[in-house]
C-alpha cells in the first residue's frame, strides 16, 4: 500500500516535470527560431518600437545570418499575431552579403508559422539594384525563404538580361 | 534550284533578324526589362521566380506575352543575372529590329538559356510546340519544330521548316539583296533546314 502511494506521488512529479520541460523547450525553440528582440518587452496591447526577428543558417553555419525582419513599430493582432509597421526584410548570403531587401508599410507577422503577410503594397530590391519588384498583397514564408506577391506584380530588370557577346571560338 | 536558294536565303536572313532583335547591335549599358503579371512566387535563396497570369514582358527589343513564365537568376560577383527563362502557354513574341522590321512569333513554349562555360558565352532561344514565325516586313511566315536561335553566333536552326510567302514579299526582299528573279505569289514549300 505504501509502495503504491509512493508510485502515484512519483508519477505526479514526473508528469509535472515533464510538462514543465515541454513548455520550457517550446519557449526556448520559439525564441531561438525567431529570436524576436522586442517580444520580451512587448505588452499585450499598445505600440512598441524597434521590432527585430532574425533567422540563421542551419548547422554548421548557425552563426551566419540568413534573414532579418525589422519594423519601426509593432502592435498585437488577433490570433496572437503581430502587426508590424514599416517592415523591412533583409535576406543574406552565407558570407553576409545582403541579396534582397523587402519593404512594406505594414504586415502581419505570425510566429507560429513564420510568415509575414499583407494586402498592402510591397517593394523588393536586389542588393545591386538590378532587380526590383513591386506588387500588392504578399506573403513571406520564412521556412522556404519564399515570397508570394498576389496582385499587380511589376518586375524591373536593369542590365540583368545578358547582352550579346561574341564568343571566342 | 535558284528559287530554292532564294527561299533558303529568305528563311535564314529572316531568322537571323529575329536573333538580332533579341541582342541589340549597340546595347545600352542599362537595358531595362519590365515583367508584368498577376502573381509571382519568388524563392529568394534558389533565385527561382515563377510568374503566372497575364504575363507581359516589355523590353527595348521585344514584347512577349504568355500565361506562365519561369525566370532563373544567379548572383555573379554580387550582380543579379538572368540565366534562364521559360515561357509557356500561348507564347506570343513581337520583336522589332533596329531597322524597324517587325518579327512576330508564336509557340507553346519558349526557352531562353544563358551560360558561360570556360570563357565561352552560350545564349540561345528555342521556340517549340506549334512554333510559327512571321516577318511582316519581308512578308513571309514559317513553321518549324523547333526553332533554335543562337544569339551569340547569330545562327539559326529550324527542324522540319515549312514556309509561306505573300505576294511581293520575296520580290522586295530579293531586290533588296540583289535578287532579280520575280517570285510567284503565295508559294508554300518545305526548304531544307537553313544553315
Amino acid at each position: 500500500m505504501r509502495r503504491e502511494v509512493m508510485t502515484k506521488t512519483n508519477l505526479k512529479w514526473t508528469t509535472a516535470l515533464t510538462a514543465t520541460a515541454v513548455v520550457l523547450t517550446l519557449l526556448w525553440q520559439g525564441s531561438e527560431a525567431f529570436a524576436p528582440a522586442a517580444s520580451a518587452q512587448a505588452p499585450q496591447t499598445g505600440l512598441v518600437e524597434g521590432f527585430e526577428a532574425t533567422e540563421y543558417y542551419p548547422e554548421p553555419n548557425h552563426t551566419n545570418l540568413r534573414a532579418r525582419i525589422k519594423a519601426e513599430g509593432l502592435n498585437t493582432h488577433e490570433g496572437g499575431r503581430l502587426l508590424l509597421t514599416t517592415m523591412h526584410l533583409q535576406v543574406f548570403q552565407m558570407d553576409g552579403t545582403p541579396t534582397f531587401s523587402v519593404k512594406a508599410p505594414e504586415c502581419i507577422y505570425d510566429f507560429t508559422t513564420g510568415t509575414a503577410s499583407s494586402t498592402g503594397k510591397l517593394h523588393l530590391a536586389s542588393g545591386d539594384g538590378r532587380l526590383s519588384v513591386e506588387g500588392e498583397g504578399f506573403q513571406w514564408q520564412q521556412k522556404g525563404m519564399t515570397l508570394i506577391i498576389s496582385n499587380r506584380v511589376h518586375t524591373v530588370l536593369r542590365g540583368a538580361l545578358a547582352q550579346k557577346k561574341k564568343a571566342k571560338q | 534550284m535558284k528559287r530554292l536558294w532564294t527561299i533558303l536565303a529568305v528563311a535564314g536572313c529572316g531568322l537571323a533578324l529575329l536573333a538580332q532583335t533579341n541582342s541589340p547591335v549597340s546595347p545600352k549599358p542599362e537595358r531595362e526589362t519590365h515583367i508584368l503579371s498577376d502573381l509571382l512566387e519568388f524563392e529568394l535563396e534558389s533565385l527561382n521566380a515563377v510568374y503566372t497570369g497575364n504575363v507581359k514582358v516589355n523590353d527595348p527589343q521585344m514584347q512577349l506575352t504568355c500565361e506562365l513564365l519561369t525566370a532563373r537568376f544567379r548572383t555573379n560577383n554580387g550582380q543579379v543575372e538572368v540565366t534562364g527563362i521559360i515561357a509557356e502557354t500561348n507564347v506570343v513574341i513581337d520583336a522589332v529590329d533596329w531597322e524597324g522590321r517587325t518579327n512576330h512569333a508564336t509557340a507553346d513554349k519558349l526557352v531562353y538559356s544563358y551560360s558561360v562555360v570556360e570563357g565561352v558565352t552560350n545564349q540561345t532561344l528555342e521556340l517549340s510546340g506549334n512554333a510559327w514565325l512571321t516577318n511582316y516586313t519581308l512578308k513571309f511566315g514559317m513553321s518549324a519544330e523547333p526553332i533554335i536561335v543562337d544569339l551569340v553566333k547569330a545562327k539559326v536552326s529550324a527542324g522540319r521548316p515549312k514556309m509561306t510567302m505573300q505576294s511581293g514579299g520575296v520580290k522586295s526582299f530579293g531586290e533588296e539583296f540583289g535578287g532579280k528573279k520575280k517570285q510567284p505569289a503565295d508559294t508554300t514549300t518545305s526548304p531544307e533546314t537553313p544553315k
